[in-house]
């Protein structure tokens, strides 16, 4: 990997580039795809190829091929230079990056059992024995469809600073749907994605069959016993789940330095936070959110971003006050404050872009019955199906799907498809208690265009909210 | 060039143990700009060779994806899939590939050299910025993008050969102040057929349009859906909603309602592969079946799901040439035009929205097409026939199945629209739908 990278940074320096990088990514992954107990197909690929950016007459360029001879490298670093010098004259703000990537350094995820020596034969029967797990329920389950994969990435990132990044990483994925039917009260629909850094025994952590098969009796449950929930101004506990997401939807994308800029507007869109709002309160005291790449295992770890700059945590909103956005290099150079490593990119083939990596609410110090017991009337929603969020990250919405009546501060019955539509500052302003117990839950971040797919974690501790309008989704 | 590479692997993989196999051979280059603030942010291109290879095996359907494609990849890469093969339980609905004497007859209007090889596409920016400018916005921003790609096929059973084409497609959206903001697009095959300015006037016009917003009032409303929404609703119809893997899965909220109608009967909507100037129009699909015209929805009954052949053996009948290998996918959606100017279909609306452009789709129970969608963009208030002025933060929480059931009227005009978030190509119309509901954030 170091002989092409040098051979692609020795030609952009002798074409006239200011500033050059390479990233080098090679990837292998499998995946299975059970429907209804049928096997559909078993892939397996293998990714290799070398992205280069440039940054010539203050234009930007970007290049990527999946041929790595010489006579390839060099053929899309001159494209990249070409495409940046003809472009510069329309490039009316000149692109400066902030401070330098040169560290020399090299970091790995922590691998006891490597999931590509894991036979099929065990991935198969996961997978299998999940679909017994469901079936064995007894809950009318039409629909089952399960994906697992596992993959490995090596790379390697080098600048014209003098940057010489080396990584090694594997991750495991899973998603299912199940859907489940009740003659006279319709279906129940979960979607559920989980997902870690590491070897095949974090998908053991799983404990897949046991979870699916208490996912279908749960929307058995809700489908048999799934009440009307309350009408009106109610309090709301919100489990780990439906944190993370409001977190990742509402602190983490509109805290991206780019969007702020107007950067990705045609695409993801802006962000309710200005260049100025650093200091603005947006909740109460209880919301400190962070986004933090360097937690082991997680599904968005890494060390070092793909533009070279060691990671560390971001404490995005600090005590209900706006504190700190992701940056690049690029975008950091703008704002006068240094890069705090949130470039990243999806594959040789994309160029890094603002990305959050695991996002998480700062747990409190509240049990889950003493966020309870002090409700009169209220939902407690444990997790959701439906959510979007405005392109501003402003206006949101999520349906609850396992949510159950808070009556006088005691959980009673399933109410079923509870929906709260706020506003961030709404939500976060009426957060009176977090949980203690964090946990989090895997997503695939989109953002980019090309769109590029992300593994990210995103999550917290069950938390109160007071006084939340409560529609119903029929 | 590249079938002689996609027979060599496919010899490879039948060499190796492979009862029977297809090899798809992609190479492309393309290039984007993207902008925002009225200027380039970057440059972006790319070359790329790819091979996919479907292997059956015992009634088992293997996949391999590499990018490398020296020999000793290919074959460390089959084999080991052949080897994992024993391991993975047959497919119950495994369909051998498809044979036949079947002729690919070329699609007009999906080649032009000028595409391939633009020059000065930042001009092409700078025409839409401009016109977006003119007509009222302050700052723009999106992509244009454009390249050729090559592709080959061959499969065991004589299958295949080769297409190219050419796209090229230009997304912005404007903003005449911070919370007024429109979006246009155009998409073609051709030079001849693109047209950035009129995207930047479209963007900038609903820019201004949208000035001074208040905030919209929850409640059910007529709505004029602009053809980006439609596109982004009618691209989820054929995606999750037509798709046969999607129905057999029992996902899909189409599940089990063919022949029945599902949709106002003015509403008749068709995939086609090989629609002239349709940004997805190929010759064959990743089987080798020729592509054509498939109704999906005729007058509002349910025509047919979009099959690969072995979708089509489990439903018993034939296959659409919709094919991926594992799942079909649909090719350009064309929703039949109807009799209005947009100016008549407004003048209908007693109380409602004219709705520009949609985001963020997303579903409580797909088997129930239980959705919501956020307006984004102008979203105009329709009062007594007239555009009376811009309203905001509002979604439109539906039933897929309800709000198709309530159109009632559609334009003679249409566009040609993918973008972002309409990745599905789709011509579609402005329609006009009775009873939408609209609901927002109430704190």
């Amino acid at each position: 990997m170091e002989d092409e990278a040098s051979i692609a940074l020795n030609l952009a320096s002798r074409l006239g580039a200011e500033y050059a990088e390479a990233r080098i990514v090679w990837s292998a992954g499998e995946s299975l795809v059970l429907k209804n107990g049928s096997v559909e197909a078993y892939e397996y690929g293998e990714d290799c190829g070398i992205g280069i950016r440039v940054v010539v007459g203050g234009a930007l360029g970007f290049a990527s091929t999946s041929r790595l001879e010489r006579e390839s490298l060099e053929e899309a670093v001159e494209k990249a230079l070409k495409a940046a010098r003809a472009s510069a004259p329309y490039f009316k703000r000149k692109v400066e990056l902030a401070g330098r990537s040169d560290e020399q350094c090299s970091w790995r995820v922590d691998v006891k059992e490597d999931p590509l020596d894991v036979s099929v034969e065990e991935k198969m029967e996961l997978l299998v024995e999940a679909e017994r797990a469901l079936l064995s329920t007894g809950a009318k389950l039409p629909s089952r469809l399960f994906e697992l994969a596992t993959w490995k990435v090596s790379g390697y990132f080098a600048n014209t600073e003098g940057a010489s990044v080396k990584y090694e990483k594997a991750l495991s994925y899973l998603f299912y749907s199940v859907i489940a039917a009740k003659p006279g009260r319709g279906t129940a629909h979960r979607w559920r994605e989980l997902g870690a850094s590491g070897g095949w025994e974090r998908v053991r952590e799983w404990n897949v069959p046991e979870s699916v098969a208490e996912e279908a009796r749960t929307l058995d449950r809700i489908l048999e016993e799934g009440r009307e929930p309350p009408k009106g101004v109610v309090d709301l506990v919100l489990g780990s789940e439906v944190v993370g997401i409001i977190v990742h939807e509402s602190c983490g994308h509109p805290s991206e330095a780019d969007r702020v800029l107007g950067r990705e507007a045609a695409q993801g869109g802006e962000s309710f936070i200005r260049p100025d709002s650093l200091g603005e309160r947006i909740g109460s005291e209880h919301v400190t959110i962070v986004d933090d790449p360097t937690i082991p295992g997680s599904y968005g770890y890494y060390l070092y971003d793909d533009e070279g700059v060691r990671a560390r945590p971001r404490e995005l909103y600090k005590e209900g006050v706006i504190n700190e956005l992701l940056h690049n290099r690029e975008t950091a150079a703008v704002f006068g404050v240094e890069s705090n490593a949130a470039a990243r990119a999806a594959g040789y083939r994309y160029e890094p872009l603002i990305r959050m990596a695991n996002t998480y609410l700062k747990p409190g110090d509240y049990s889950l019955e003493e966020l309870v017991e002090d409700v009169k009337l209220g939902v407690y929603i444990k997790t959701f199906m439906e959510w979007n969020i405005d392109d501003r990250r402003w206006n949101q919405r999520y349906v609850g799907l396992e949510a159950y009546l808070i009556d006088r501060g005691e959980v009673k019955g399933l109410v079923r498809n509870p929906a709260i539509e706020v506003t961030t500052k709404g939500l976060y302003s009426r957060v009176d208690a977090a949980g203690r117990e964090l946990e989090f839950v895997a997503g695939t971040c989109g953002k980019g265009e090309p769109a590029q797919a992300m593994p990210v974690w995103m999550g917290g501790p069950p938390i109160r909210v007071r006084g939340i309008p409560l529609g119903v989704v029929p | 060039m590249s079938l002689g590479l996609a027979e060599s692997i496919l010899e490879i993989a039948l060499k190796k143990g492979a009862d029977e196999g297809a090899v798809l051979v992609r190479r492309s280059e393309k290039c984007m700009l993207r902008f925002s603030n009225n200027t380039l942010d970057v440059v972006k291109s790319w070359i790329s060779e790819e091979a996919e290879v479907y292997l059956g095996v015992e009634k088992k359907a293997l996949v391999v994806s590499l990018s490398r494609l020296d020999r000793e990849t290919i074959e460390r890469s089959i084999e080991r899939v052949l080897k994992s093969a024993k391991y993975v339980e047959p497919c119950e609905d495994y369909a051998p590939l498809p044979s036949g004497e079947y002729s690919y007859p070329e699609i007009p209007e999906t080649f032009d050299p000028r595409v391939a090889e633009l020059e000065n596409p930042a001009e092409l920016v700078e025409m839409a910025i401009s016109a977006a400018l003119e007509e009222g916005a302050q700052r723009t921003a999106g992509t244009l993008s454009y390249g050729v790609e090559y592709k080959a096929l061959a499969t065991s059973t004589g299958l295949g050969g080769e297409d190219r084409g050419t796209r090229i497609r230009i997304s912005i959206r404007a903003f005449a102040d911070r919370e007024s903001s429109g979006h246009g697009v155009d998409v073609s095959r051709l030079l001849s057929k693109f047209d950035p300015e009129r995207a930047g006037r479209d963007a900038g016009r609903y820019a201004k349009m949208a000035t001074n917003p208040v905030e919209g009032e929850e409640g059910v409303y007529d709505a004029v859906l602009s053809p980006l929404v439609v596109a982004n609703l009618l691209g989820d119809v054929a995606k999750i909603g037509a798709s046969a893997f999607m129905v057999d899965a029992g996902i899909s909220f189409l599940t089990g309602k063919l022949g029945e109608r599902i949709a106002s009967e003015i509403l008749t909507v068709h995939d086609d592969g090989r629609l002239p100037n349709g940004p997805a129009s190929t010759k064959f699909d990743d089987e080798g079946i020729p592509t054509r015209r498939t109704t999906i929805v005729e007058r509002g009954v349910l025509k047919n799901y979009l099959h690969n052949t072995k979708t089509a053996k489990k439903f018993g009948v034939e296959s659409t040439g919709n094919a991926g290998w594992i799942a079909p996918r649909p090719w350009n959606i064309v929703v039949e035009p109807g009799d209005y100017t947009l100016d008549e279909m407004v003048a209908e609306v007693d109380n409602g929205f004219l709705v520009t452009n949609n985001w963020y789709t997303r579903y409580q129970n797909y088997r129930e097409g239980l959705f919501s969608t956020i307006c984004r963009d102008a979203l105009l208030r329709i009062e007594r026939g007239e555009i009376v002025g811009a309203s905001k933060g509002l979604r439109i929480s539906e039933k897929m199945l309800r709000l198709l059931s309530g159109v009632e009227g559609l334009t003679k005009e249409r566009r040609q629209v993918q973008w972002w978030d309409a990745e599905v190509p789709v011509v579609a119309p402005f329609m006009l739908v009775r009873s939408v509901n609209f609901t927002k954030a109430r704190v």
